[in-house]
């Protein structure tokens, strides 16, 4: 319970950090993506299916604040989610570089279906220009934010899981 | 082994059920355009004063700063805006009486008003939405205030965007510079029609692209662009932005160029929204 309300108000700060205030800094141009550091962060943190549920809530969040169609950003960020789960136990959360090279697919993949669903089909093909303005600043900014904010998250984590183990045991 | 394949598959189905629930969604949302915005409604009210209060926090520091500015840059800064506020009553005078002249021509050619005699709201830009994408921003006004969806969007006077989702307290608004916006425009002198269509490609360039001019049409180096009369959504005569840079075609049938936006989209803070959509305008008429 503790755990579900944990991370609808971390998704709820990070929305908010990221549209209200990131995003209206007169000397940043470009957004910093939080909720998708998020949801791999508790997918390679939690398994594949708090990583698929967290994503979905992320994108349909996402979805429900902006003006596009409902379910587009749901099925990216449930798939990106269910996939970092995927690595669940099977590579050590602790080394530095994981979330770093992670941070940087989970961006790559993310962008890629935007530009596929909705510029290529549209006839866009500016790709070269795309990545420039838009792909690599949001890229590098989401990076390096995106370490501290997986930080927070496991340490939120740790938190979480001492406290279940011991209510467990109390319960014994 | 077993059990740890079931759960797998178990997931596996839950995963299957929700991409199709999310397809299905899409799909809807689609084919029923700008018609079911109210199911957002609920969760975006309760954001919104959050929002708000993280605005008024910002502005705030920025009081803070700007009251610790040295005193000797603020009064060469007084004396400046009352050498411009003299110069600006002048002008005002100046156009009061060309006012009252205009009011009369127009009164004797029959002429619709200018969309500086709508009545409009102003509005803060409270949060700038999903990415980087899509050029949406959020404004902290939303149907209690009197918007409702279509309604354009101005910012320093010149054409920022159109209402695409309204909220009760606050409302999103799509920008013109947006890859997928197309307004169309005249030109002010020889009234020559076309197209102004937003390209993410040339945005960091600070301009847009501006099509299908006949291939007759002599539009000026930097002249002003406007709404046309014909568009269905836009109110006529709003500035959109300046022309350069026009070239014919490969067709030898149309002409094509580039328009600098009159919005500094960069550094949108303060818009206004005229309350009156184009499809009401024309009802009226």
């Amino acid at each position: 319970m503790l755990r579900l309300i944990g991370t609808v108000l971390l998704i709820l700060l990070s929305y908010l950090l990221q549209t209200s205030v990131l995003g209206m800094l007169p000397f940043i141009q470009t957004t910093p993506n939080l909720l998708l550091v998020i949801t791999f962060s508790i997918g390679l943190l939690r398994g594949k299916e708090e990583g698929m549920i967290t994503g979905a809530f992320c994108g349909l969040f996402l979805d429900l604040m902006s003006g596009g169609y409902l379910g587009f950003y749901g099925l990216i960020y449930m798939y990106i989610g269910f996939m970092c789960g995927l690595l669940y136990q099977h590579i050590d959360v602790d080394i530095p570089l994981v979330p770093i090279v992670l941070c940087f697919v989970c961006q790559a993949l993310y962008h890629f279906y935007i530009f596929i669903f909705r510029f290529l089909l549209r006839g866009r093909l500016g790709i070269g220009a795309y990545l420039n303005n838009i792909i690599l600043p949001e890229l590098v900014l989401t990076t390096v934010i995106g370490i501290f904010l997986y930080g927070a998250v496991m340490l939120l984590n740790g938190v979480l899981e001492d406290y279940e183990k011991r209510s467990a045991l109390k319960f014994v | 082994m077993k059990r740890k394949l079931k759960i797998f598959l178990k997931i596996k189905y839950i995963l299957m059920i929700l991409t199709i629930v999310m397809l299905g969604l899409v799909v809807v949302t689609y084919s029923m355009g700008g018609s079911i915005y109210s199911y957002k409604n609920m969760l975006s009210s309760a954001i919104s004063p959050i929002r708000n209060s993280i605005q008024g926090i910002r502005d705030f520091f920025t009081g803070i700063s700007e009251r610790n500015a040295d005193r000797e840059e603020l009064l060469a800064e007084v004396e400046a805006l009352q050498a411009e506020n003299e110069e600006l009553r002048q002008q005002i005078s100046d156009f009061s009486s060309e006012k009252y002249e205009l009011n009369e021509l127009r009164d004797l050619l029959n002429l619709a008003q200018s969309y500086s005699e709508y009545s409009t709201v102003g509005a803060t830009v409270i949060a700038k939405n999903t990415g980087n994408w899509f050029y949406e921003f959020t404004i902290d006004k939303g149907s209690e205030d009197g918007i409702e969806l279509d309604m354009n969007v101005l910012a320093r006077g010149g054409l920022a965007g159109i209402v695409t989702d309204v909220g009760k307290n606050y409302s999103i608004v799509t920008s013109i510079i947006a890859d997928d916006m197309n307004v169309s425009a005249v030109s002010s002198t020889g009234r020559d029609s076309c197209i102004v269509s937003g390209d993410l490609e040339l945005l960091d360039e600070g301009y847009i692209r501006l099509m299908y001019l006949p291939g007759d049409a002599s539009v000026g180096e930097y002249e002003r662009i406007i709404t046309s009369t014909t568009s269905s959504k836009y109110l006529p005569g709003i500035l959109i932005g300046y022309a350069f840079n026009i070239t014919m075609d490969s067709n030898e049938l149309t002409q094509s160029g580039y328009l600098i936006p009159a919005v500094d989209f960069a550094h949108l803070e303060h818009v206004v929204v005229i309350q009156k959509t184009k499809t009401s305008m024309l009802q009226e008429e």
